[in-house]
């Protein structure tokens, strides 16, 4: 199965606090496009911080989910390569930078509650910011 | 009729059944099976039931009651991903597999 929609930080962020409707819409219809949505490790890593009680129970659910349409992306070696040559050019941090380029790597959309954070690393066109 | 096949266990094992459909359907997945109809079926029913599995999970995530997605922020959703899918097919941005 194919990537349809990667998260970045921001985006995974309301994902797990249940802020938007939107990003459930997204989501649902990424499903049912028979594709699979997915979320870089290192946004994981970047709003576990930020989260409450009620939001690590969802992450830890995302995370054993194995038939839920959502899926990690890893960071491998040649991925932690292409993150650190593309950090120069976004304003958000490490997840921002592995989720652009994982949305690269597989010609998808990238959702965003924060496409400043996006800088020039994408085209907008490929950008999907959360209403 | 459905026939269960006596070698099954719960779960598992296969079923044997006659079906009915419009000759037109019929001929249709004849073509599409490459003459392996119940792999094409199968797969078929693969399919909706993953779909139907990974709703309910979205469902389970807490997307409900005021936060279920409604039908006209998924048609936005649907027409934002096939604009995408559009542009890339014609743009020749590669889809890899997951």
């Amino acid at each position: 199965m194919s990537i349809g929609l990667v998260l970045d930080s921001s985006a995974l962020l309301l994902h797990l606090r249940l802020e938007r409707v939107s990003i459930g819409e997204l989501i649902s219809e990424v499903i049912d496009g028979d594709q699979l949505v997915g979320v870089p490790a290192l946004a994981v890593v970047d709003v576990w911080s930020d989260l409450g009680n009620a939001d690590v129970t969802r992450l830890e659910r995302m995370l054993t989910w194995d038939d839920s349409g959502v899926v990690i992306l890893p960071l491998t070696g040649d991925c932690l390569l292409d993150v650190h040559g593309t950090l120069p050019s976004v304003k958000g941090g490490q997840g921002v930078a592995h989720a652009v380029v994982e949305a690269r790597r597989y010609g998808c959309l990238l959702a965003t509650d924060r496409p400043g954070d996006i800088g020039d690393a994408m085209d907008p066109d490929d950008l999907i910011e959360l209403s | 009729m459905t026939t269960p096949d006596e070698k099954a266990g719960p779960g598992g094992g296969t079923f044997r059944t006659s079906i009915t459909m419009p000759i037109n359907l019929a001929e249709y997945a004849q073509a599409r099976s490459g003459g392996n109809f119940s792999a094409y079926l199968t797969s078929l029913v693969e399919r909706d039931r993953r779909r139907e599995v990974a709703q309910q999970r979205l469902a389970e995530f807490g997307y409900v009651d005021d936060m279920a997605p409604t039908e006209e922020g998924r048609a936005r959703a649907r027409a934002r991903l096939e604009a995408h899918r559009s542009r890339t097919r014609t743009g020749g941005t590669g889809q890899r597999a997951a």
